[in-house]
């Protein structure tokens, strides 16, 4: 939790600074290479981290009369925090006042598709088009995804007991993100690509 | 302003560039594929063989799957469903890859290696699957070399009495992962050139994890 302040506390301070992230040079430090780590093409000892994905965050679920049964779940983007201290001292010894950002993300989707409908009768955490979350919010070290499922009676008997038996559903959101690619004589062309991070859903183990 | 931002491209330019594309290392008959970087002659990159599923932190196979029924079926099987899950990770068929590591370090002992990063990666679902599939949200984009990447299939009456068959016996299903890099091809003049290469390795669901695996064997 630590590591997550220090990051998003010099992600605000840094904010004048940075620019965009390079986004096709992986710079993790050795031993660290299952992190992505993009620097900023203008500030040297700025650098952008990627989460490795969503996990979950909350589960609640309630009995009603008319819907049954619902349940409310939110995803957070998903950092290894310790991976986070150990890119945090490789920076520090090698570069000269590094500073962290989280990369902006544009069209930011939960992509559930209609793999849910045969257990619900409807799911809110879209409400306009597709695949497009409406609730994205910042709490201001993080950025969340809630959804709510009203589970009809398959996803009563069926998918909850399957959840319950510590299995899990699997997901991805989808993002653009504007950056810059760097080209062979060190110059700069901006590009924006389109990323893919793994969500999965399941059942807390404590309930 | 110009000398301040052309000191920030060298400063930042250090140690990490873009690979040869056109000039894979490894020996010949390897399964893998190492290029130089074009700047950094200590810097290696390595690409994926293939996708495999992948084992959480317990050493367990990231899979599961339940089957259902449509409401108002009854006893017939034809209302029978599969819900399938799982999460692919890359496979770099590490002892090949060690042998070649092993092997540049003996001429270049400071060397480093890095996965090769994607500028975009996305999984392509064979058409061939769809006449045993409901749904599935499989052809998801993904992320970089080291991240999981998720596939969720709902079988049909046919799937579960074939692709569910098949994968409790150990055989593979497969489709494709696509994944695209930004390098550099070596020519003569200029020396090196941009270029934007897609590759496709095979994403394997099968194998001998789930050889009778308790929820296909239901």
């Amino acid at each position: 939790m630590k590591a997550l302040f220090i990051l998003f506390l010099s992600f605000f301070f840094s904010i004048s600074t940075y620019a965009l992230p390079v986004v096709n040079e992986n710079i993790a430090p050795p031993g660290l290479q299952n992190m992505v780590v993009w620097r900023d093409h203008q500030s040297p000892s700025h650098f952008y981290i990627l989460p490795k994905g969503f996990r979950r965050e909350d589960y609640y679920q309630w009995g009603f009369t008319i819907h049954k049964e619902l349940i409310q779940v939110s995803f957070r983007q998903d950092f290894d925090t310790e991976n986070i201290y150990k890119i945090q001292d490789y920076f520090y010894k090698n570069t000269k006042y590094p500073s962290y950002g989280e990369v902006e993300f544009e069209d930011f989707n939960l992509n559930l598709g209609s793999m849910m409908d045969n257990f619900v009768t409807k799911k809110t955490c879209y409400n306009y088009v597709e695949t497009t979350i409406a609730h994205l919010e910042y709490d201001g070290d993080n950025r969340y995804v809630h959804c709510r499922f009203y589970l009809n009676e398959i996803g009563m008997n069926d998918l909850v007991p399957f959840l319950q038996k510590g299995k899990f559903l699997a997901y991805s959101v989808s993002a653009k993100i504007k950056g810059m690619k760097r080209l062979a004589d060190g110059s700069y062309i901006p590009v924006t690509i389109d990323v893919g991070f793994p969500l999965k859903l399941n059942y807390p183990k404590s309930k | 302003m110009k000398t301040l931002l052309l000191a920030g491209l060298i400063f930042s330019s250090g140690l990490y560039a873009a690979p040869i594309v056109n000039k894979n290392i490894a020996t010949k008959g390897s399964k893998v594929t190492i290029w130089p970087d074009h700047l950094d002659s200590n810097q290696f990159y390595y690409a994926p063989k293939s996708l495999k599923l992948a084992k959480d932190e317990n050493g367990k196979v990231m899979f599961n799957a339940f089957e259902y029924k449509m409401p108002g079926c009854g006893l017939l099987k034809q209302c029978r469903l599969m819900y399938m899950n799982s999460f692919f990770e890359v496979d770099f068929a590490e002892k090949d890859l060690n042998d070649q590591i092993a092997a540049i370090m003996q001429s270049q002992p400071k060397a480093k290696f890095s996965p090769i990063a994607y500028m975009e990666s996305v999984v392509i679902f064979s058409n061939l699957l769809k006449p045993f599939i409901a749904d599935h949200n499989c052809a998801s984009r993904g992320g970089q070399a080291m991240d999981l990447v998720p596939c969720g299939l709902i079988l049909n009456k046919k799937g579960i009495e074939k692709i569910a068959m098949m994968l409790s016996e150990g055989l593979p299903v497969t489709f494709n992962f696509n994944y695209t890099i930004s390098g550099v091809v070596e020519g003569e003049n200029p020396r090196y050139r941009n270029e934007e290469r897609i590759y496709s390795v095979g994403v394997n669901m099968g194998g001998e994890d789930l050889i009778h695996h308790p929820d296909l064997d239901q």
